[in-house]
């Protein structure tokens, strides 16, 4: 346990409240939690911080977390203060990071059980193969499972806590939340919709524009993507694209990726999708795409990515794609 | 419950002076010290440390009233009972006690002021078995103005005897409010749960609470005499050393020497109280919990694990109106359910802990 008194000594991961082994899930899932309890509106502030205290707080969580939650910074720091590194990521590129972190997550030993591959394409010079993400719902900002829920309130502690049931069992008490989420995908993973932050969602969309430390530069970690700029000009702009649109072709999606400043590495970063892949959706290249079921995956990933509603863009882009195919 | 004679405060008082090495002073100088300064839990003495036969003393605080102490309390010591444990469930919210309501026992004969009026020597007469098995109490009903204001060496004797009730748990039902019996209580239990509704009153209570139960175990703590002036500062909110949170308390004691701010880390370490949060609605009452658990990390450098909550349940008014305990009333409750889980959980994980006083 490390005290607030004793600044110069926590570490990033002490600004966080989470172990140095946390997988960058839990890394994530405490962020929105640190930055939930000291936002300005935190209910649990109240008499005891006001702005200014909380002010250099959210700085240090920003800073802890863009630090920790890429790869490379986060290796880096955890050599330079002799933490050894219990999350090393075998391999190169993202492909073998992410599954151990995914593996850890789930609760399995370091072997991956099933993976969603999406098959090459023919000509796939020089390029890893890719593995589906598993569905981030950032929607909600925060796919945070109930075990990673339970894991953190239960301390900062290693492995042997005991985490309260309270939490650890879906079935229990609780608020029977099963409202205003599209988690399938959530819970093939096993979690369950019950652990999510609902209130928390609520409460972002009544927020204002999110702080302007979270510079695009700083946003490199897996889970939040090449962030489109957050211009309320080009929002709107988006907005009256999307009211308008009748076609919903590749080309609409590359104007608003354009728009928003994401290039296609980016949202190839940020999306797991191959660029391949993204630039043949955007051209319509039909002959290069994969089948309609990892397309429909691609194109919500990408929506969701850009902040544009995916419906009708998938039913659109399918039923062309089907077109396209049964032409031939 | 005159037991504040001016001999007896004194003689105490004595004692403590002698025991805190200060020298002795004048009887008069002796009598302006005031509650705040005796330590009770120097007075608890050896003989009756071995004597003790509980094994847990739990303590349910939270300083907003009508946040759901008695309940949570009652409840808890039900699930105990229930659980095959020997429970003893007594009330402290001296002038506001409804413990008694709680658990379904209407008019106790005996209660606490026999105790405290000097009628009786020891607990054991005040106890009253309820119609659940193993499970008895020592209510604070039929309590006069005098019982409501008792003073420093009923308190003492409290602690002194609590331990030597014939019961494995006793469960302590603190009153609303900071104020120093109610704060002492809490610092003797060998589990110390909060109570929160998710409302900012009740936030602001329980910070208020954490508050003053900090700086009260830093001031009743042995080692830290030769920085006591600065925790005193602390402990005046507008005081102009510029001392306005525990961080500022520690950076100052940290300046008088690092040994004496490794002290008062140690003793921190040593309170560490549990969360429970009562009534939620939602999610996002739920998470509140989490986040009282880190600002309460970062402002006062406590642990406060956070053991359970309990959703907002119209059975609870309904039992209540009834005069009736909830877990038997309405044992399809998920509220049952829950509070057995925190119950289970506790013990799991703090089945042995002892405060050491």
């Amino acid at each position: 346990m490390s005290l607030p008194l004793e600044q110069d000594t926590q570490t990033l991961y002490d600004v966080l409240e989470v172990s140095p082994d946390a997988s960058p899930n839990e890394i994530r899932a405490a962020y929105l939690r640190a930055k939930s309890a000291f936002n300005k509106d935190s209910l649990a502030l109240y008499s005891l911080m006001d702005d200014s205290d909380t002010e250099e707080l959210i700085r240090q969580i920003e800073d802890a977390f863009s630090v920790l939650s890429s790869i490379e910074k986060r290796r880096d720091y955890d050599r330079c203060h002799g933490l050894l590194s219990m999350h090393a990521e075998p391999g190169s590129g993202f492909g073998g990071g992410r599954v151990t972190s995914i593996a850890r997550d789930l609760g399995h030993s370091d072997k991956v059980i099933s993976i969603d591959r999406v098959p090459p394409m023919e000509d796939t010079s020089g390029e890893p193969d890719l593995l589906v993400a598993p569905r981030t719902d950032f929607s909600s900002e925060s796919g945070s499972s109930l075990e990673s829920f339970q894991r953190r309130q239960a301390g900062t502690g290693l492995s042997s806590q005991i985490n309260s049931p309270m939490f650890s069992n879906p079935t229990g008490p609780g608020p029977s939340s099963t409202s205003g989420y599209s988690n399938g995908p959530n819970k093939s993973l096993g979690q369950s919709a019950q652990g999510t932050f609902q209130g928390n969602s609520n409460q972002t969309q009544n927020r204002p524009s999110p702080p302007t430390s979270l510079l695009r530069s700083q946003i490199r970690p897996a889970m939040n993507v090449g962030l489109p700029t957050f211009d309320p000009l080009v929002d709107d702009t988006i907005r009256q694209l999307v009211e308008h649109e009748k076609d919903w072709k590749g080309g609409l999606i590359r104007q608003i990726r354009e728009l928003r400043k994401v290039s296609i590495e980016e949202l190839s970063e940020g999306t797991k999708i191959s660029k391949s892949y993204l630039l043949a959706i955007e051209e319509e290249n039909m002959g290069k795409l994969p089948a309609p079921v990892y397309l429909r995956g691609f194109l919500v990933q990408i929506a969701r990515t850009l902040k544009i509603p995916h419906e009708p863009l998938v039913s659109e882009y399918i039923t062309r794609y089907q077109t396209s195919r049964a032409g031939k | 419950m005159d037991g504040n004679s001016p001999e007896e405060v004194f003689t105490i008082e004595n004692d403590l002076l002698l025991e805190k090495d200060t020298g002795l002073i004048s009887k008069e100088s002796a009598r302006e010290l005031s509650e705040a300064d005796l330590n009770p839990f120097a007075h608890i003495t050896e003989s009756s440390k071995q004597n003790r036969r509980v094994k847990q003393i739990w303590a349910i605080g939270g300083g907003k009233g009508g946040v759901g102490k008695s309940l949570v309390s009652s409840s808890l010591a039900i699930s105990l009972a229930r659980a095959g444990h020997k429970v003893t469930a007594i009330d402290l919210d001296l002038g506001g006690a409804n413990l008694h309501t709680t658990l379904g026992v209407d008019l106790p004969k005996q209660t606490l002021s026999d105790f405290l009026s000097g009628r009786v020597q020891t607990l054991d007469p005040c106890v009253v078995e309820t119609a659940i098995p193993r499970l008895s109490i020592i209510s604070g009903a039929q309590d006069s103005v005098a019982v409501a204001n008792s003073g420093f060496t009923d308190k003492v004797r409290m602690m002194q005897k609590i331990p030597q009730l014939d019961t494995d748990y006793v469960i302590l039902d603190l009153g609303a409010g900071t104020n120093l019996h109610t704060i002492d209580f809490f610092l003797y239990a060998d589990i110390s749960l909060l109570t929160l509704i998710p409302e900012p009153t009740s936030i602001e209570n329980a910070y208020r609470f954490v508050k003053t139960a900090y700086f009260r175990k830093l001031k009743l703590s042995s080692g830290l005499n030769d920085v006591m002036h600065l925790i005193d500062l602390a402990m005046d909110s507008k005081n102009n050393a510029g001392i306005k949170s525990p961080s500022d308390l520690f950076r100052a004691v940290n300046n008088v020497s690092p040994e004496a701010g490794m002290r008062m880390k140690r003793e921190i370490e040593r309170f560490q109280p549990k969360l429970v949060m009562n009534q939620t609605r939602t999610q996002a009452d739920v998470d509140i919990g989490l986040n009282v658990k880190s600002v309460c990390k970062r402002y006062f450098g406590i642990d406060l694990d956070y053991v359970g909550y309990l959703d907002y349940d119209s059975a609870v008014w309904q039992a209540v109106r009834r005069k009736r305990p909830l877990m038997l009333e309405f044992p399809n409750s998920k509220l049952v359910t829950s509070v057995d889980r925190i119950t289970q959980y506790v013990l799991k994980r703090y089945g042995t802990t002892r405060n050491t006083l």
